[in-house]
């Protein structure tokens, strides 16, 4: 048996002593296996409303679902791209695992593909996981025959594989080139290599200036959308085979077929090549760079930050003072923060274009509904992703903290007030600028300041909380933590509050101003009911993880 | 059986190794002292091809080390001075694996292993739930199944209980005697007294002397214990560069 194949069957050892873990205590078995059900099938019903309603739309409805499947697949593309090069980094040269394989007679190669193979699992697991609902909900709706999940799946895999081989690659030639002065030149040529990203994906939501009447705009607005089908994107041949699966052109989506598996074999190959020469140089010199650098103890931003805190009494500004440390010292933290407002940007930068949208006052009050939606879900992914694994990456070392004179009630608090602050910050400047921007009305202004609060608080505490409830102390890569359980179930329940929230204030303000059906009279008092609801729903969503998370603490043992 | 020339390891500005020479025989028992940070640990790790020179070549059993990795790695058996472990196995699936992955026949040795190092009725329990001298074991034992021509230790003893130390001296003791050679580096000076042939100081990245304690003694020009000349030679060092 070859290497490759021991290592495997090691993977499948580990998993099943894992799973064997859960043998006796059947209820979480069955409550994690209900939740993630649940999960999919409400994703389903919600794509069905969706895709239900595209087919109600006049005449576009197919021109609608075309450049919406090309634009989606283009989306995942770059999101799984930018999450394979970033995890490819810090999995390639983990430190532990990989010493030992390396130590041992397995062959530089084999250790490549199986780190790669762990790239591929864990960029698309989540997209995978949400593609199923996805595309079972369009295959009901236009009642499409079981050939379609298997065009699927065939499309998809090598979908995966490719990109994640490009991010694998990226690293891979990045770190051998330039890492010899380790991450930050890393990170520099990633920022670098993605500003034609950026710019590609400003050019897309960027749109023209609008013409006068509805019809050119869409038009334009679609022709817009052209450059997601651009022919050298792999995302387009994905979309491009499935559509011409659904047309019947087996012949010609097999072309595309063949193109998908033919670059991702290629790619493979050129890994394979790559890895025996550039995986070891690489690695030896991720690890020598590890403690070069020296920490300046007079003046840096970041002591200069931390020095905010010195109100703080002794204990707490200690820990705050450790929190921000450790997260802007870890570049697997900060990198992916950049990469984040990168985003945002692209975003903010966006939102002057659609300020034309806005010809009629009620497409300009949807527009500014979907904006508080937007900062919902930046709040949503800001917490999850960052503050969420903040519990876990104590590890090992939170019997510290344990010793001291702190509690980890103490120290769950000021992590919560921390990322609350932090949060609330943030997404406040950013609600107040797209808010300026898109000219909303001081009513709705108002409404916006205190969602924002409202959302803040909730998020912030739903994922300090569940980030105690569900901790993950044995790994150190907050990437790998996030997409664990306790990370899914976050992101999921912070979607479902942004949602809920957004969806109230939604009723009385396009009942007014959308819909036309009420006065204003009515319209206060709906809005005075939607935010006490809000606020109520804040209230539990704030108080319950805490006192999960405070009694799971105090029974925590290490 | 060893064979390091020339030897260099830089860390960006930092010097770990520099210009090292050294040659050590089959079954010869060698012990590398040095003060924290002098580059004992990356001198094993370059040795056992876990870092690239910056320059100079290695060979293991006439292989080197950079070029004909895969023979050299399975000559060499390697214990780090933190081992890694897979927290997720018990013991027992952790050696099999080892044992694979060296494609070792004697089906035997897992259990024998198991047995020396008192491992047998821990053995189907997670390593996530042993002890730290308990895991120590684990490493040392799976460096050992493959019967390496070479074994590599990083502070052997760091976390073994009395009785686990005597086993570990003993067992070095025989394997030297069938053959193999041992590389090995500790801050027990009264391990290096007891077991070495010949003794290396490391201090600020160079190999400073090397001999036996007899030589290293006429070296320091003291009668005394291995402790003094440890002091002896490395403070005269330290004096001369600062
Ligand atoms: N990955 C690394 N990156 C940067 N510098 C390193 C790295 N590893 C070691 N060094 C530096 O190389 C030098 C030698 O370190 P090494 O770990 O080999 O010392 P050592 O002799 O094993 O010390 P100890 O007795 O404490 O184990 C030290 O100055 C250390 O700071
Ligand atoms: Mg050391």
């Amino acid at each position: 048996m070859s290497s490759f194949l021991k290592l495997l069957r090691l993977r499948l050892r580990i998993l099943r002593n894992l799973l064997l873990r859960y043998k006796g205590s059947w209820f979480k078995v069955l409550v994690i296996f209900f939740f993630s059900l649940s999960f999919l099938l409400g994703m389903f019903f919600l794509f069905r409303e969706g895709f239900q309603f595209i087919k109600t739309i006049p005449l576009i409805s197919d021109l609608v679902i075309n450049r919406l499947f090309y634009f989606l697949f283009l989306f995942t593309f770059f999101l799984m791209l930018f999450s394979s090069v970033l995890t490819s980094y810090s999995t390639f040269f983990s430190q532990g695992e990989t010493d030992l394989l390396v130590s041992l007679p397995i062959s530089f190669r084999v250790i490549f593909t199986h780190k790669f193979l762990e790239i591929a699992f864990y960029t698309s697991w989540s997209f995978i996981f949400l593609g199923i609902p996805f595309f079972s909900a369009y295959a009901v709706i236009n009642h499409l025959p079981a050939s379609f999940y298997v065009v699927m799946v065939i499309l998809v895999i090598p979908f995966v594989l490719l990109t994640s081989e490009l991010g694998a690659l990226f690293t891979l030639l990045l770190s051998r080139v330039m890492a010899l002065k380790g991450w930050r030149i890393y990170i520099a040529g990633l920022l670098v290599a993605s500003i034609p990203i950026f710019y590609f994906l400003y050019k897309i939501f960027s749109l023209p200036p609008i013409p006068s009447d509805l019809f050119t705009m869409v038009r334009k607005v679609f022709s817009h959308f052209q450059l997601s089908q651009h022919t050298y994107l792999p995302s387009y041949w994905v979309a491009k085979g499935l559509f011409l699966f659904l047309q019947g052109e087996t012949g010609k989506m097999n072309k595309y077929i063949l193109l998908l598996y033919s670059f991702s074999f290629l790619l493979s190959g050129l890994l394979l090549l790559l890895s025996e020469f550039l995986y070891f140089p690489a690695f030896s010199n991720v690890r020598g760079s590890l403690r070069e650098k020296r920490i300046s103890r007079k003046f840096s931003p970041l002591n200069l930050l931390t020095s905010f805190f010195s109100f703080l009494p002794g204990k707490y500004r200690a820990l705050v003072q450790k929190d921000i440390k450790n997260f802007f010292r870890d570049p697997r933290q900060w990198s992916q923060f950049l990469i984040f407002f990168g985003i945002l940007a692209v975003y903010i930068i966006n939102l002057r274009s659609y300020r034309y949208f806005a010809v009629t006052p009620s497409f300009k009050m949807m527009i500014s509904l979907v904006n508080i939606a937007a900062m919902g879900f930046i709040l949503s992914t800001l917490t999850t992703r960052f503050m969420f694994p903040q519990m876990s990456l104590e590890g090992k070392r939170i019997w510290i903290i344990k010793l001291s004179s702190l509690t980890l009630r103490e120290v769950l608090w000021e992590k919560f007030y921390l990322t609350f602050a932090f949060c609330f910050l943030v997404v406040a400047l950013l609600s107040n600028l797209t808010n300026v921007l898109l000219q909303v009305s001081p009513l709705l202004y108002l409404v916006g300041n205190i969602l924002v609060l409202c959302m803040s608080l909730s998020l912030t505490s739903l994922s300090v909380g569940l980030g105690a409830v569900f901790p993950d102390f044995s790994s150190d890569n907050p990437a790998r933590i996030v997409s664990g359980f306790g990370g899914t179930v976050n992101f999921i329940l912070g979607i479902i509050y942004v949602l809920l929230v957004v969806s109230l204030i939604s009723i009385p303000f396009s009942l007014r101003y959308i819909l036309m059906k009420i006065n204003d009279r009515v319209f206060i008092v709906l809005v005075k009911i939607a935010i006490t609801w809000i606020s109520g729903i804040t209230f539990f969503s704030v108080f319950f993880p805490l006192r999960y998370a405070c009694r799971k603490l105090e029974k925590l043992e290490i | 059986m060893i064979e390091i020339k020339n030897l260099s390891k830089k860390f960006g500005n930092i010097v770990a190794v520099k210009s090292l020479n050294l040659r050590i025989e089959k079954g010869e028992l060698f012990i590398l002292l040095g003060p924290n940070g002098a580059g004992k640990t990356t001198t094993m790790k370059l040795i056992t091809g876990l870092l690239r020179p910056t320059e100079g070549e290695i060979w293991v059993g006439g292989y080197s080390v950079l070029r004909e990795y895969m023979m050299a790695k399975r000559l060499i058996g390697y214990i780090p001075d933190t081992p890694y472990v897979y927290e997720k196995l018990s013991a027992r699936e952790f050696l099999h694996f080892i044992q694979d992955i060296y494609q070792v026949e004697n089906k035997h040795k897992v259990e024998e292993l198991l047995e020396l190092f008192h491992l047998r009725e821990e053995a189907d329990r997670l390593i996530e739930e042993y002890s730290h001298g308990m895991k120590q074991k684990v490493a040392i034992a799976s460096a050992l199944i493959h019967n390496p021509k070479v074994l590599i230790i990083d502070e052997p003893l760091v976390g073994l209980d009395p009785r686990s130390a005597r086993l570990l001296k003993d067992i070095l003791k025989k394997k030297v005697k069938d053959g193999m050679t041992v590389f090995l580096s500790t801050h027990t000076l009264s391990l290096a007294e007891e077991l070495s042939h010949r003794i290396g100081i490391i201090n600020e990245s160079k190999l400073i002397a090397v001999g036996t304690l007899k030589e290293l003694r006429e070296k320091a020009k003291t009668t005394g214990n291995l402790e003094e000349v440890f002091l002896r030679l490395t403070e005269e060092e330290s004096e001369l560069f600062s």
